[in-house]
């Protein structure tokens, strides 16, 4: 790839980096993303997955680097970037005393989308995630799962080009993930959507996904299609290639726990730290 | 180990988290600067002070030493008593618990455990407080090492003992809290029934204190009120006459310090379980809100479109929280309770000159501003911290968040304005001017005050999960409250006695002063706060 177009790229990063004090949360981050196209960055907690999505998203700041989303600029254009983004938070956001329909108004008018837009659109949405029963009741009775479905609503309702879903099927049952992953392809194909998913789990990320990014420590390990993935460590499935990427700890070693002595553990303990010396 | 040792030991490792690299340090260094003060500062202090305070009040400095010993312990009582309270806005701490219970740790030990974890801490409120109090009585008559000791005997029991009752609360609230949304909402306002306590103890004191010196009998009525006991003993050692007016003589006096205190720590050692048996299921309630209410119809109508929906969307998260109702209540009812008492205590009533009219008029909203920005500016974020993400995604950015919560308080304001003004004037006589004016000064200030709230909150929000310290905003902002009153009464008698103003302008010269300085503190901890908010990460 050549010079930064804006015509077919949707999201692009440049050395991308964010610092909390000493932590390290993302590490000059490069990645391009084509409109229509379905991106995952999978990678374990505390991978700096969430950080991302905020920084492209304009939610905080990049300590530096930066990244054009739709072609615009997210420190410079951030209103542009927030207009033409959908964004569904790792965990749900909600006014408590609020009912679904109310809290999808609310935020449709952060977004200043036109009234009567609004109301259709929550109609339609409700229906799609099956809520129709419930959109009166106050959002604190829902469980986790029903109100990470009121924020996919709220993600979707200003009908953004470009989605991205932090941890979208963590929290909802098998139907659920199953709907959640049938409107995300359908996104893809009849919408023309470019959506960015981040995600621990492997199958989400198979599925689903033209290209995927495996992030660790901050740092982006590999990168593309799931099949050049596991053909270039010559793992069997994706689980196979992620493990061996991130170098986990073989099955012997998950109980040596049990059988070790004081004293041996800790002669281990001071083996280890002349190794890092 | 015993099991309360382990619980004792996490606890204060929880309560100084943010030391986590130099707990030793930070105790070490606390205590030396403790120990510097109470053996050093603190006598040297009071030595420089105290000649003048004999010569100010010839003959009965006794008395009046005694009174503020009183009061001290009698605020301090109560501040103690509210110090564990902040945990009941943390969800986490429920959780947390949860896990405890989960190992074979007895509920007994749990509490106990607990509870002396925080001792070190009280510690420090100990040393800072016990050189006050002997600083105090010292000049005036020298101490012994005997009357030293019963002095710190006597605060660490002080000390203790409220803290005690504070843990015994919390733990019982918690409890509560576990199994109903409703309690959720009486811990909260019981904390601020406490703060309000505190302030009403101060004021008494400030404005009683003469009543209080030439009727000392009305002191009976606080018999029941621990602090008066630990009190009683210090003030029997310096000079047995100064409690010879009480009901209750040294000895009930030292009984009730000693037995009280042990008997409930007993108690709840024994009947822990009864406060510590978390029920696995949280009950959920399920609100059904079919249609609108006419009054957020009525909001629509008045509001402009732009902002229509984030106000409203303010207004139900706020009138659907029970507690917030009772906040106005409180705030209602303490402002009209604290005009009617000022107005009758300060003799005349309904006699009253213009200087007294003005002069009360500013109290009350004064109190009425503080109220407000305790129960409604300080409130802005407890809620989910994703809710600042949801805000800081949208186009319109977080700012909209702190506007849309001014407006709507300047709504909620506005009706509760209407009500007290309508009170005030018949109450005082206002003619249709005065009526006006008070309602004006009342929405102005009230809303400086907020802004103070809202202000500090943006620098240390207080989320329902983690963030700043609730506790520190409301002392914070009883203090600013405090020094802007005290400020405005002194550069309002100042103004009156050069100008001489016509009886027309002699609210004038009252509000005046109170804006001024309610807008000193706003516009920096507001400026700052939305400056702070927006790097929010
Ligand atoms: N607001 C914050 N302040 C400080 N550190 C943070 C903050 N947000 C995230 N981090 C740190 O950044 C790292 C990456 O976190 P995150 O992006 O949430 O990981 P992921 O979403 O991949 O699980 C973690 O080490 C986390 O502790
Ligand atoms: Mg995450």
């Amino acid at each position: 790839m050549g010079e930064l177009t804006i015509d077919n790229i949707a999201i692009s990063t440049k050395g991308l980096t964010k610092h909390f004090g000493k932590i390290i949360a993302v590490n000059n981050l490069n990645i391009e993303i084509d409109y229509g196209k379905t991106y995952a960055l999978l990678g374990p907690n505390g991978a700096g997955k969430t950080t991302t999505v905020r920084m492209l998203n304009s939610i905080i700041s990049p300590t530096s680097g930066t990244a054009l989303v739709g072609g615009y600029d997210i420190i410079s254009q951030s209103i542009e970037v927030k207009k033409i983004c959908g964004f569904l938070p790792e965990s749900p956001g909600l006014y408590q005393k609020l009912t679904p329909r109310e809290f999808l108004e609310f935020i449709g008018e952060l977004y200043s989308l036109p009234k009567e837009l609004i109301i259709t659109r929550i109609d339609e949405l409700l229906e799609i995630f099956d809520l129709e029963g419930r959109e009166n009741d106050l959002l604190e009775g829902f469980s986790r799962g029903m109100k990470q479905k009121v924020c996919l609503c709220a993600a979707l309702i200003q009908d953004p080009k470009i989605i991205f879903l932090d941890e979208p099927t963590s929290n909802l049952d098998p139907a659920a993930t199953r709907m959640v992953k049938d409107l995300i392809s359908e996104l893809t194909r009849k919408a023309d959507k470019t959506i960015f998913i981040c995600t621990h789990l492997l199958d989400t990320a198979e599925e689903l996904c033209d290209r995927i990014g495996i992030i660790d420590k901050g740092t982006l390990k590999v990168e593309g299609t799931p099949r050049k993935i596991i053909d270039s460590v010559n793992a069997q499935d994706l689980e196979d290639a992620y493990l061996k990427i991130m170098g986990v700890t073989k099955i012997e070693d998950l109980l040596a726990w049990r059988e070790e002595l004081p004293e041996k553990a800790k002669e281990k303990k001071k083996r280890k730290g002349r190794k890092k010396k | 180990m015993a099991a309360w040792k382990a619980i004792a030991k996490t606890e204060l490792r929880r309560k100084t988290s943010s030391f986590r690299n130099h707990r030793f340090l930070l105790f070490l260094v606390i205590y030396t600067i403790l120990c510097v003060w109470a053996f050093l500062f603190a006598p040297l202090i009071f030595d420089l002070f105290m000649p003048n305070l004999v010569t100010y009040f010839p003959g009965n400095v006794f008395s009046v030493v005694g009174y503020l010993i009183e009061f001290i312990l009698m605020m301090l009582f109560l501040m103690i008593i509210m110090y564990p309270m902040q945990n009941i806005y943390r969800k986490t701490e429920v959780g947390y618990k949860e896990m405890v219970l989960a190992s074979p740790a007895r509920p007994g030990d749990i509490f106990f455990g607990e509870f002396i974890g925080k001792v070190p801490i009280y510690l420090i409120f100990i040393l800072a407080l016990a050189p006050v109090i002997t600083g105090l009585i010292n000049p005036i008559i020298n101490l012994n090492i005997i009357q030293y000791i019963i002095i710190y005997l006597c605060v660490t029991g002080h000390v203790i003992f409220a803290a005690l009752l504070g843990s015994i609360l919390v733990s019982w609230l918690e409890h509560k809290i576990a199994r109903s949304e409703k309690a959720r909402d009486l811990g909260k306002v019981l904390l601020f029934l406490l703060a309000i306590a505190m302030v009403a103890i101060l004021y008494t004191f400030t404005y009683l204190f003469n009543y209080i010196k030439s009727n000392p009998h009305i002191k009976n009525y606080l018999s029941f009120y621990p602090s008066l006991w630990f009190s009683n003993i210090i003030l029997y050692t310096i000079q047995p006459v100064l409690i010879s007016s009480y009901i209750l003589n040294i000895w009930v006096s030292i009984f009730l310090a000693v037995f009280i205190p042990f008997t409930i720590l007993y108690i709840t050692f024994k009947k822990a379980y009864a406060f510590f048996s978390l029920e696995t299921s949280i009950e959920k309630t399920s609100t059904i809100i079919e249609k609108e209410n006419k009054f957020y119809r009525f909001i629509r109508k008045i509001t402009r479109i732009k902002w229509e929906g984030l106000i409203i969307t303010q207004l139900k998260e706020f009138f659907r929280k029970r507690e917030n109702i009772m906040k106005i209540v409180y705030t209602i009812g303490l402002t009209l309770f604290e005009g009617v008492i000022f107005a009758f205590l300060g003799g005349d009533y309904p006699n009253l000159d213009t200087q007294d009219i003005s002069l009360y008029m500013m109290m009350s909203v004064m109190i009425a501003g503080m109220l407000f920005s305790l129960f409604l500016g300080n409130f802005i974020f407890v809620g989910s911290k994703e809710l600042i993400w949801v805000y800081k995604k949208s186009p319109r950015n977080i700012k909209v968040l702190i506007f849309s919560y001014l407006r709507m308080i300047v709504i909620i304001i506005f009706f509760i304005g209407i009500g007290l003004t309508i009170f005030f004037s018949l109450f005082f006589q206002y003619d249709i001017f005065t009526a006006i004016f008070f309602f004006l000064f009342l929405i102005i200030y009230s809303l400086i005050s907020v802004s103070q709230a809202i202000g500090l909150q943006c620098i240390n929000p207080a989320f329902e999960e983690k963030g700043g310290d609730m506790q520190l905003t409301i002392g914070i902002l009883v203090i600013i409250n405090m020094a802007t009153i005290f400020g405005s009464l002194f550069l309002g008698f100042q103004l009156l006695g050069n100008f001489n103003p016509p009886p027309e302008l002699i609210k004038v010269f009252f509000s005046l002063p109170l804006i001024i300085f309610g807008t000193l503190f706003a516009i920096p901890l507001l400026f700052f706060g939305l400056k702070k908010l927006n790097k929010i990460e």
